[in-house]
């Protein structure tokens, strides 16, 4: 099983795709994003769910896509108003691959009753039972020979890592992620992330 | 002392309070404002640092405006994406008071050194050395019969508070204070929050 989409069909799921200006940087998201559709077990990306809890009746494309844009928007601001340095393609690029392994990582899963229309039961993959969220996308990143600094935004990204990123672009990428999480878990009647964080030293 | 400033002075610093669209609501954040300008110990609020630390050269007034843009663009996303539903007058309204008693809570400090020349030293008055920060805004929202969701997602935007709010306009409010806080913190040199954050 594969996804069957082509160059434009990513840029069709992810417009943002386009902002990227550095071409070896915007291929390179796009090959990895062919790659995966390649090799998960999906027939779409639509249909696979964000994660296996709380928000399992959303979508992971509908995420990448909140998460990019409020990344980009929280970038702006601090850059209109505060002058605050950003590496454009850089963040845009870390949003639409931070999740790029998540295909990978699960699996459908016939055991399971259908769930809402949108997007299909799902369990964790082999890859996903062992290797830590981001990581096999992190592989991809090098694999392309994509700058180093994208990969440890996508790693450090997620809590499955103990390493944090002091960018300001995985500052961006950090709030969306989890202000997207909290607009999908809060509607639904879950725990928000935003009411779980405590601030260490 | 006292901050000289009237309705139309407030406006152009906080040019977000004519996006709330409901008038009493609007009027109060105003007169809170104005009250505050009375009250505290500064000339100008664009003197008023945003906290001590690393952030101590930087304005309150520009925090708020950021913290402001930022929540409502991360509510329009998440109501346009996804529709998650948003107040978002309430949430104009919390991202300009959020902050709104710190003026109070901090006064001219004349001891130290001037810094950077953007804002004043400070220190804490004795209303910031007494009460916890925030709560003295709830007050005023009190005091103006505004609505308990507003001064509930001003009292819950700080960890001084150990309540948190389960609404989306808190969690939009909490990461764009932070993602604020760190657009300055990180070019300053700064470790910042979102290094800092841990799930619980």
């Amino acid at each position: 099983m594969a996804v069957d989409i082509d160059a434009d069909g990513i840029r069709a799921l992810f417009p943002e795709v386009d902002r990227i200006k550095d071409k070896a940087l915007r291929q390179g998201v796009i090959d990895i994003w062919l790659d995966t559709a390649r090799e998960c077990a999906w027939t779409r990306f639509e249909e696979i769910p964000k994660n296996l809890d709380a928000e399992a009746g959303r979508t992971l494309v509908g995420h990448i896509q909140g998460v990019t844009a409020m990344a980009i928007k929280l970038a702006e601001i601090a850059q209109d108003l505060h002058g605050t340095p950003v590496d454009w393609d850089m963040l845009i690029a870390a949003c639409l691959l931070h999740d790029v392994s998540k295909p990978m990582e699960c699996e459908p899963d016939p055991d399971k009753p259908a769930g809402n229309a949108g997007v299909k039961p799902s369990r964790k993959s082999e890859i996903g039972a062992k290797i830590q969220h981001g990581v096999y996308a992190a592989h991809k990143v090098f694999e392309k020979g994509l700058p180093v600094q994208l990969a440890h935004l996508v790693v450090t990204h997620t809590h499955a890592s103990n390493v944090r990123t002091p960018t300001f672009e995985g500052a961006c990428l950090f709030y969306a992620d989890y202000a997207d999480s909290d607009a999908g878990i809060i509607p639904v009647g879950g725990k928000s992330f935003a009411q779980r964080w405590e601030l260490g030293k | 002392m006292a901050v000289k400033i009237d309705e139309a002075g407030l406006r152009k610093l906080f040019p977000e309070i004519d996006w709330i669209k409901d008038d009493t609501l609007r009027q109060g954040v105003i007169d809170i404002w104005l009250e505050v300008a009375g009250e505290c110990a500064w000339e100008r609020f664009e003197d008023v640092p945003k906290s001590f630390g690393t952030e101590e050269y930087r304005g309150l007034v520009g925090h708020i405006r950021g913290v402001t843009q930022m929540a409502v663009a991360l509510a329009k996303i998440a109501h346009d994406l996804h529709g998650t539903p948003c107040d978002m007058d309430l949430l104009v309204a919390a991202g300009l008071l959020h902050d709104a008693s710190k003026p109070v809570e901090a006064e001219p400090d004349p001891d130290k050194p001037e810094g950077n020349g953007k804002v004043k030293p400070m220190r804490k008055s004795k209303l910031g050395a007494n009460i916890q920060h925030a709560v003295y805004a709830a007050h005023k929202i009190f005091a103006k019969g505004l609505p308990v969701e507003l001064a509930h997602l001003v009292v819950t935007h700080t960890h001084k508070s150990n309540v948190r709010t389960p609404t989306f306009e808190g969690a939009c409010l909490f990461y764009a204070d932070y993602a604020d806080s760190d657009a300055n913190i990180v070019p300053a040199g700064g470790k910042s929050f979102a290094q800092r954050w841990t799930l619980h």
